[in-house]
């Protein structure tokens, strides 16, 4: 097995296999426009990903290896946020800050994958709350005046079908 | 009473500070605008509306254009979106305005939402299956999976379901910006051993009736609803498709369509009535059969405005 070694923000060198490196399609990329070979001795650098947080992206990646190629959107037509396998479910029982950073990870290494079960955790975390609640859930404050807040109010109410 | 939908103006995106963090910053974590735009596409539409109300920065993403086109080119792929605002969309997702708007259009609740005008003959009556003619056609999307039909007498049996859009708000605010057109459809047949008339007629009516029981037919009543199909009232707008099948002709199903683009902006009330009756005046129900009634506003007919072109410039020149 080719191996691959990636440095994270905070200068740790991880040493995996290029096969679950290549799940990220940044990492993909630039192996192939820098024509790198598989026994590449340079670590690729992650500049925008701490290590705490690489670690649990390339645990993801290693569970996720043998995965099949996600759907093309045309068969994916229902976005559905009820279909978190239990494994990815239990991977993303971490802290807010963690679970967004790891947004922000597989949006930048470009993981599908872990970019839509990620956004569909957070989704469940809004799904069927009241405003205040969301604010609350995720630490946002209030910015509206009390007019604009009932103007949008009285604007969401004329939207609702009756 | 709030605003109508003549009166009623959209919010427009709130001016917000180039650093202004609130909404974005979550745990201490920077989350641009589009991650959180791509977790609103797994929400649903009145999820979306709710999260406008949390702070100004959700309310820019949760209304802005750029979102609803998303989720449309997602679901509706390969379909593009076109430059409509984003309460369009919301509609088309969140209602089912652009979906049949007829209930029970194959007598599988009996009469369910159904007003009935005059019941000549021996009635209008609900067959679980056709009775004398071919099965309904498979995989059409009008019957929603059932089998039952209306079938009518020998004399005329006239009935029709009323469509209220006064509470519609927004849809009766997108009827009267882009006049999507009013479609609507049904099957009949005849019996293969009698021939039969058959009659769609689509009345819009200007003003707004208040819906009360004095609209279930008392005989009065009757007689001036079925002689406003005869001969429609100026005041109201009509178009109708009348079949005839011959004696021996019938059995086959056979779809009737209308398509209206010039119907009265402020319609109120949308009356899809339809009759029928033999041709023989034969006891029994040699009438024409009816199932599948459809009546929607079909959204593909919409088209961007001028102010809707006009504001997507003013978007891309920010």
């Amino acid at each position: 097995m080719p191996r691959i070694k990636l440095q994270s923000s905070d200068n740790e060198i991880f040493d995996i296999e290029v096969e679950i490196a290549k799940c990220s399609v940044t990492i993909k990329t630039m192996l192939e426009d820098l024509g790198m070979d598989d026994e590449e001795e340079e670590a690729v650098p992650l500049p925008n990903v701490n290590s705490a947080i690489l670690r649990k992206v390339l645990q993801w990646a290693t569970f996720h290896k043998d995965d099949p190629p996600p759907p093309e959107d045309d068969e994916n037509k229902e976005k559905r946020t009820d279909d978190i396998s239990s494994w990815d479910a239990d991977f993303l029982k971490v802290d807010q800050g963690t679970l967004f950073e790891l947004i922000l990870a597989a949006n930048y290494l470009d993981i599908k994958g872990l970019l839509d079960v990620t956004c569909k955790t957070v989704a469940n975390m809004i799904k069927g709350k009241a405003p205040e609640e969301i604010r609350k859930t995720f630490n946002i404050k209030n910015d509206f005046t009390a007019s604009e807040e009932d103007q949008v109010r009285k604007e969401n109410e004329w939207c609702e079908e009756k | 009473m709030g605003p109508t939908s003549s009166t009623f103006k959209f919010l427009k995106e709130f001016d917000l500070e180039e650093n202004s963090l609130n909404g974005l910053q979550i745990k201490n974590v920077y989350i641009p605008e589009e991650i959180i735009s791509n977790i609103f596409t797994y929400l649903s539409p009145s999820d979306i509306l709710n999260c406008s109300s949390v702070c100004k920065r959700w309310f820019n993403i949760a209304k802005s254009n750029a979102l609803w086109h998303t989720i449309y080119n997602e679901k509706e792929y390969p379909k593009k979106a076109k430059h409509l605002p984003w309460y369009v969309f919301y509609l088309y997702f969140a209602t089912d305005n652009f979906k049949n708007l007829i209930e029970n259009g194959n007598g599988q609740d009996g009469f369910k939402n159904w007003t009935i005008v005059y019941n000549g003959g021996d009635k209008f009556r609900v067959e679980k299956i056709p009775v004398g003619s071919d099965p309904l056609p498979e995989g059409i999307p009008d019957f929603r999976g059932k089998q039952s039909c209306f079938a009518t007498s020998f004399e005329i049996s006239s009935k029709y379901q009323v469509v209220d859009l006064k509470e519609k708000n927004l849809l009766k605010y997108i009827i009267r910006k882009y006049k999507p057109a009013l479609y609507a459809s049904e099957w009949f047949a005849g019996r293969f051993d009698c021939g039969c008339f058959y009659k769609l007629n689509i009345l819009c009516n200007k003003n707004h009736i208040q819906p009360s029981p004095t609209m279930i037919p008392d005989p009065v009543r009757a007689y001036i609803l079925a002689a406003s199909i005869e001969k429609p009232d100026p005041a109201s707008y009509s178009l109708s498709v009348e079949k005839k099948i011959e004696q021996w002709a019938g059995r086959a199903w056979e779809k009737v369509e209308i398509l209206s683009k010039d119907y009265p902006e402020d319609i109120a009330n949308i009356y899809f009535c339809h009759e029928g009756r033999d041709t023989m005046f034969w006891s029994g129900h040699y009438g024409s059969k009816m199932a599948g009634g459809v009546l929607r506003f079909d959204f593909d007919s919409i088209l961007p405005t001028d102010d809707d072109v006009s504001d997507n410039e003013d978007d891309l020149s920010n």
